[in-house]
């Protein structure tokens, strides 16, 4: 009974270590969707390279934790403006046009090339800050270092919901959602704050790269099968549901640890899949997602 | 405008035919000048550390000789592919150097996925080609002439780390914990027919993607079965998450690995549940060499890539792989018709003694009619992860 119950708390741990991996990365794909319904498919080779530039900054320019943190994630919010401005502001310039699905994939996989190109293929991982040591509770264990991905993940929406609420352009980016000609009317660049809304969806992906580095190997081309695990968790919950996405993202994350230790390990996937595209049969705009009113 | 357009045409032609007339009278995997020799391997991706030290051991083999003037004076090139660790990608590269480079000969593997793959197409096109890492036995066996492996076969692996285990754990209660692609389920395979040709069988097999971050249900499975040893076939990564696994719920039993544990992400990942995990392989670099040949290796790559190679066995079996490639060229008279040279350089390969000091052991006739696997169990070295560093382990 008792290694039973050590057994479940253990999977119920595992789930919320590997959920607020997916919850890190999806939220990045609610501020692009809110703003202009679209979202950046290389979404996880920008997670990848926030990895990537958080190992150099540490390892080899020596700089603390939390600064190389701090500046990876304004390099990448950096990158985020660019490649709004490269490869998404023209293909939706017409909304039929599904272009932007292959330029932002064609962004991810150049930037995978590139990556692999300066760090190489190896895989690595950082010394944890708050060291390696571990909580056990009710005999099962999860290092501190996982554990801390919770209040991170807790912080990144809370300052999402105080940008969306409190800032000028979080403002901005709800009108432009809202009505594009009536902001640009109102003296607002709409251009500008849909470039805003990529740089910080970038900069939320680089601090969820630099994150995980010290408990997830980090190498070249882990980006993709995170990306398209954390789309999945953002279109289950609804893209422009934010609390939602922080809800799916663990319940995903204690599913596939449930269902591999007590149905199969190779049904995990399957049967994960096989609940999302139920729930989207069902609730066509995920689970907390709400439908858009067209007006005529 | 329309006599430009025929003078063009006709240049056109002039060059096809100029360029069929070189291409059968001109450069072939045995040509006046040099002999190609093909390389196969993973270069990039999550696998490329792999396929890189392969590289390294070939290259390293490729120079010793080219320094020496060659093989009966001409020099060796070498035609280097990455496979990209796609099967469909292998194939065409084994095609590439049949058909288009007309190498005499290839060498290289790692990812058994490709390496399955291309076994077949080496034995249609009939090129003699040397297994360097890859641990499916049937990409070297009795009906594929073709194939030469200076590799750990899962079989022989398999038969070592049981009596390994027997010998210095005093157990036969093994779980396989595997990755659920061509490497793992070789492994996996061998193992449970290493039982139970002892009329044993494991105690829990449980496996897992490559792709996975979490391994909780699969040890926590595996301990449930009451097993005292783990056989564990990941790669990379995927076995520091089943060491940190273990680590969460506490269970605490040897770890027996073979490739796919030398990466240093292993320890990386792992941190301390990495420590005292032991690793079955055909070398190792850390510590003074007992062989002529090993050091040499090492002082050579020092100098060639600023480093010893990072995986041990991969490039020891690349280059003694190579040298014993070369050897058999040596002996053969070539021709120039690249088919037959390829039948000849097959028949020394299978038949001849093969006399040379490596850097894993002294070979004497590697391969056999009936053998074309030349490592052997005393081959092998048991090597343990000590504070990030692979060392020999006390116990063999």
């Amino acid at each position: 009974m008792e290694e039973a119950l050590a057994s479940l708390v253990q999977a119920i741990l595992s789930g919320l270590a590997i959920g607020c991996l997916y919850t890190l990365i999806a939220l990045g794909y609610n501020l692009t969707y809110v703003v202009n319904g679209t979202v950046n498919m290389g979404q996880g080779q920008l997670v990848m390279i926030g990895a990537m530039l958080m190992v150099t900054f540490t390892t080899f320019l020596d700089l603390p934790f939390f600064i190389a943190l701090i500046l990876v994630g304004l390099i990448l919010g950096i990158l985020g403006i660019l490649l709004e401005v490269i490869s998404v502001r023209k293909f939706v310039q017409d909304k039929t046009s599904v272009n932007w699905v292959l330029s932002t994939l064609a962004v991810g996989i150049i930037l995978q090339d590139l990556a692999l190109f300066i760090w190489g293929p190896e895989e690595t991982r950082l010394v944890s800050p708050v060291g390696e040591g571990m909580f056990e509770f009710l005999g099962a264990g999860i290092y501190w270092k996982e554990l801390m991905m919770i209040p991170a993940v807790g912080v990144f929406l809370l300052l999402l919901m105080l940008f969306y609420l409190k800032s000028h352009w979080g403002l901005w980016l709800r009108a432009t959602a809202d009505n594009k000609v009536a902001t640009n009317l109102n003296g607002v660049n709409s251009n500008y704050t849909v470039a805003i809304a990529f740089g910080l969806s970038a900069l939320l992906a680089g601090l969820a790269g630099g994150l995980i580095t010290p408990i997830y190997a980090v190498f070249a081309s882990m980006g993709l099968s995170l990306g398209l695990k954390a789309i999945a968790v953002a279109i289950v919950a609804g893209l422009n549901n934010a609390k939602g996405i922080v809800i799916c993202g663990l319940g995903l994350g204690i599913v596939e640890v449930l269902v591999a230790m007590y149905i199969s390990p190779g049904f995990r996937e399957m049967i994960v899949y096989i609940v999302v595209i139920l729930i989207l049969f069902i609730k066509p705009n995920g689970l907390f997602g709400t439908k858009e009113t067209i007006k005529v | 405008m329309k006599s430009s357009y025929k003078l063009f045409a006709l240049l056109f032609c002039g060059l096809l035919i100029l360029g069929g007339c070189g291409k059968s009278a001109g450069v072939q995997g045995s040509s006046d000048d040099t002999i190609k020799i093909g390389v196969s391997a993973v270069r990039t991706g999550g696998s490329a550390e792999g396929g890189e030290n392969i590289y390294q051991g070939v290259k390293i083999a490729t120079d010793i000789i080219n320094e020496q003037d060659g093989i009966n004076g001409r020099k060796i090139e070498l035609v280097a592919r990455d496979d990209e660790g796609d099967p469909s990608k292998g194939i065409n590269i084994i095609r590439e150097f049949a058909q288009k480079e007309e190498t005499i000969a290839g060498i290289g593997g790692y990812l058994s996925t490709v390496m399955l793959a291309q076994t077949p197409i080496i034995k249609s096109e009939e090129l003699p080609f040397v297994v360097a890492t890859s641990n499916v036995p049937a990409s070297v066996e009795k009906g594929l002439p073709w194939t030469f492996g200076v590799r750990m076969n899962a079989n022989i692996t398999a038969e070592y780390a049981l009596d390994f285990i027997e010998r210095n754990f005093k157990t036969n209660k093994i779980a396989i914990l595997h990755e659920d692609g061509g490497y793992g389920t070789g492994a996996a395979d061998a193992m449970k027919k290493a039982l139970k040709e002892n009329g044993l069988k494991p105690v829990a097999i449980e496996h897992f993607s490559l792709d996975d971050q979490d391994m909780t249900a699969q040890v926590s499975r595996a301990r449930k079965s009451g097993a005292e040893a783990v056989y564990l076939f990941g790669i990379g990564a995927s076995n520091g998450y089943v060491l940190t696994s273990m680590d969460k719920i506490g269970w605490k039993v040897p770890v027996i690995g073979e490739m796919g544990m030398i990466q240093t992400s292993v320890p990386e990942i792992a941190g301390a549940a990495a420590e005292g995990t032991y690793v079955i392989q055909t070398a190792n670099y850390n510590g003074s060499q007992e062989r002529k040949m090993a050091q040499e290796f090492l002082d050579r790559a020092k100098k060639q890539f600023g480093k010893v190679p990072t995986m041990a066995a991969p490039s020891a079996q690349g280059f003694d792989g190579a040298m014993l490639l070369f050897k058999a060229i040596e002996k053969i008279e070539l021709t120039g018709d690249i088919k037959k040279d390829r039948m000849a350089l097959k028949e020394v390969l299978s038949n001849e003694k093969l006399s040379y000091e490596g850097v894993i052991k002294d070979y004497e006739q590697a391969f056999t009619p009936d053998n074309h696997d030349t490592i052997d169990k005393s081959s092998y070295v048991m090597n343990m992860w000590k504070e990030g560093v692979l060392v020999r382990s006390e116990k063999q």
